[in-house]
């Protein structure tokens, strides 16, 4: 039985929504989860960063290390690195998030530049690795806040990127849907799942998350929801049905414009565009 | 002819299942125990148990039944209910599930609940500490990593050593570890008391890597134990404790007994711990320990070793080493051709293969030998070992296996072509004809087959 270690990258969103619901009940869940996740097997490695609205921030492994470390409980020693790494790093995610005021255009969880870290982390560990075959590796995006459109091609691009490193990206979401990230767990092979409540989180995340995807496929899951595969506009960031895409680099725009102002290309029509939307319909 | 026993080493689960219902309920009560046992069971067995860590009422075998996927586009869900089914049977073996009865008399399975909880003390906190490191002052003859490997390496290889040269490197080695080897069947007195020899599972053995080789030894040691008159229970749950804990740190002997302290000095001779003096009060364990149930599937996590064996595509092995273990380890299917200060020059030949080929080592093992051990340069080749080294050394082997021995009785100086066929054809339909021969009217059949060719030889010739 020889079984391969599995490197897992957690994305955890820390946006001050999180007040709205049971603080320490959600980061017992994500702690307990990075220890079941260490513990299961010698060569299973971790990684955990953390999101909110104003930066995200690699937690552990933490380049700060404390040095000696000894057993104070029952537990393993080194697990109890991961949760003092967590703890610490939030601190200061928390007093920073905390002296500074909140921009209401800024609003969102930097969760897309959090899961873009996270696969840059991945890339590099598989680097250092040459001598081993291929490394495992998964990353779960925890999320709690509501979100806009507004990173749309920013989360794409990571999606995009994930699929190419065959890296399956789960999204566990709690409180509401969130279609954008749904995408992602689509587009790469990941699972994606919405909690209700942050009581239900951490027996969720033991029992649909903690397994890599081959025991995943014997295990009976959810049936899969229909995925919202809507895009967002280049221009307004809102969610559309319908739109009209630069001929030339396929940008999105919820209203046919003159020039595309990603790609600076002139659209050439004979006749006013308004008449032409008029005349698809 | 019989060929010699393969070493064979089981893993810490099949360890585990051999021992008595007794002993393991036992071993569930320390929390290091219990996260080495789930660390072992396979893939689904631990998401079973994860399933069920935080679920204190038992839960109902139609629920249970429910986790097999129903449908599955282009996977057989057979296989996956028996897997199912395996590794819940691998549960209830290892008396982690336990079968109940809910209120409803329905069959219920309950996670045993001493199993549970000293899983989520090992893994989530509390309890009491088990390692004592807390009580420890620091160490004013602090050693670091790389002495321990070091140290570990030469107390080990002086036991390898003396299994390739028994009668040299006797006094490397004490009466308890060579107890061990004899038990163990890797050497075996020839003759005279004194005289030692390695067996054909000594060869074996050598060519193992080294996780493998302590644990396989290990293993032998703890069939010992008891004859010892220690127990086994608190040998295996401190062998545990050792295996997860820190490299380069200092633990306490405090409040170990008399029993315990002979173990760890037995661990001491072997190089899984370093004492520097038995009154210091403290150990440190060595890579050798550490994760010691992880058996052969640890890779990465083994001795940072440098291999230096450069294999060509013609059959020659450069050696960058001045080891006299390796040199010999190398002897074993290689033959040496010089000798530098700083390197060996060895070739690898049919005849030097067959010479290890007899003494019962495989093909296998010295590929995986010569895999385990390779210049770090080799790896940027696409087959670390050379295709054609590689598979030359299994064809080898397989022309040893050209010969099938099988008992037989010979039929010969048959009167008529006519009860030749007879025989013959009633033989095979019966398939115990081995060989037949119409021209010489002779023909060979199993020593199985042959009274009832006879009885049917009586009756046809009664007719």
């Amino acid at each position: 039985m020889t079984e391969e270690g599995c490197l897992l990258v957690m994305v955890v969103d820390m946006h001050p929504q999180l007040a709205e619901h049971d603080a320490h009940t959600y980061l017992n869940a994500v702690v307990a989860f990075a220890n079941l996740h260490l513990a299961a097997n010698v060569r299973n490695s971790l990684g955990v960063l953390a999101a909110n609205h104003l930066e995200s921030r690699f937690l552990y492994p933490s380049c700060d290390g404390d040095g000696v470390e000894r057993q104070r409980d029952g537990r393993l020693e080194m697990l109890g690195q991961v949760d003092r790494a967590i703890e610490r790093g939030l601190k200061t995610m928390a007093v920073a998030a905390g002296a500074s005021p909140m921009h209401s255009e800024q609003s969102e969880s930097l969760l897309s530049g959090a899961m873009g870290r996270g696969l840059l982390y991945i890339k590099r560990r598989e680097t250092e690795e040459v001598l081993t075959k291929k490394l495992q590796s998964r990353l779960l995006v925890l999320k709690i806040s509501s979100d806009t459109g507004s990173q749309y091609l920013t989360y794409i691009n990571a999606y995009l990127t994930a699929q190419k490193m065959s890296t399956p990206v789960d999204v566990c979401v709690v409180g509401g849907e969130c279609g954008l990230l749904q995408q992602g767990a689509d587009i790469t092979g990941g699972t994606y799942h919405c909690v209700r409540q942050v009581t239900e989180l951490l027996q969720t995340l033991l029992l649909m998350y903690h397994c890599g995807p081959a025991t995943r496929r014997k295990m009976n899951a959810p049936p899969p929801d229909t995925v919202d595969y809507r895009a967002a506009c280049f221009c307004h960031r809102t969610l559309v049905d319908m739109a009209s895409v630069c001929s030339n680099c396929l940008s999105v725009y919820c209203k046919a414009v003159p020039l595309c102002t990603t790609c600076n290309v002139i659209f050439q029509t004979d006749r006013p565009l308004v008449r032409l939307s008029k005349k698809k319909k | 002819m019989y060929g010699p026993q393969t070493l064979t080493c089981k893993n810490l689960q099949e360890y585990l299942k051999s021992l008595s219902r007794d002993i393991l309920d036992r071993l569930y009560n320390h929390p290091a125990t219990c996260l080495a046992v789930f660390r072992e069971l396979p893939a689904l067995s631990r998401q079973f148990i994860l399933r069920l860590l935080f679920v204190n009422k038992p839960v109902a075998q139609v629920l249970l039944a429910s986790w097999i996927p129903q449908h599955d586009a282009g996977r057989d869900v057979g296989d996956i209910a028996a897997e199912h089914r395996q590794g819940t049977q691998v549960l209830l073996d290892m008396c982690i599930w336990q079968e109940v009865k809910d209120q409803q008399g329905n069959m219920a399975i309950r996670l045993s609940s001493t199993f549970r909880e000293n899983l989520k003390v090992a893994i989530l906190g509390g309890g009491r500490p088990w390692t004592m490191s807390a009580t420890l002052d620091s160490d004013p003859h602090q050693r670091n990593v790389e002495f321990l490997d070091k140290y570990a390496m030469d107390r080990w290889e002086s036991v390898l050593q003396f299994l390739v040269q028994p009668g040299r490197g006797q006094k490397a080695i004490s009466r308890d570890a060579m107890r061990t080897l004899l038990h163990a069947g890797l050497i075996e007195s020839s003759g005279e008391s004194d005289n030692m020899q390695i067996t054909s599972a000594g060869f074996q053995f050598l060519l193992l890597d080294t996780a493998s080789q302590v644990w396989f030894f290990i293993l032998k040691y703890l069939e010992t134990v008891t004859e010892r008159g220690m127990s086994l229970v608190a040998c295996l749950t401190f062998l545990f404790k050792l295996s997860f804990s820190t490299l380069g740190k200092d633990y306490s002997m405090e409040g170990m007994d008399n029993e315990l302290l002979t173990f760890l000095q037995h661990l001491r001779e072997f190089g899984l711990v370093y004492l520097r003096k038995r009154s210091s009060g403290r150990f440190y364990p060595t890579r050798l320990a550490l994760n010691i149930t992880a058996g052969q599937n640890k890779g990465i996590i083994d001795v940072p070793k440098q291999g230096n064996l450069i294999i060509e595509t013609n059959y020659r092995v450069y050696a960058y080493t001045t080891s006299e273990l390796q040199i010999s380890l190398l002897a074993i299917f290689c033959d040496i051709e010089g000798r530098f200060p700083n390197m060996v020059v060895a070739s690898i030949s049919r005849s030097s293969v067959r010479r290890a080929l007899l003494k019962g080592i495989g093909a296998e093992q010295i590929i995986s030998f010569l895999k385990q051990h390779c210049h770090p340069q080799m790896y940027k080749l696409s087959s670390v070992v050379p295709r054609t080294v590689a598979d030359q050394i299994k064809l080898w082997e397989m022309e040893r296996e050209r010969l099938e021995f099988t008992e037989g009785v010979l039929y010969k100086d048959f009167m008529s072509l006519h009860d030749f066929n007879l025989l013959s054809n009633y033989a095979s339909s019966n398939g115990v004809l081995i060989y037949s021969d119409e021209r010489q009217r002779t023909m060979v059949v199993t020593k199985k087959g042959h009274p009832s060719i006879k009885t049917f030889w009586k009756e046809e010739q009664a007719k």
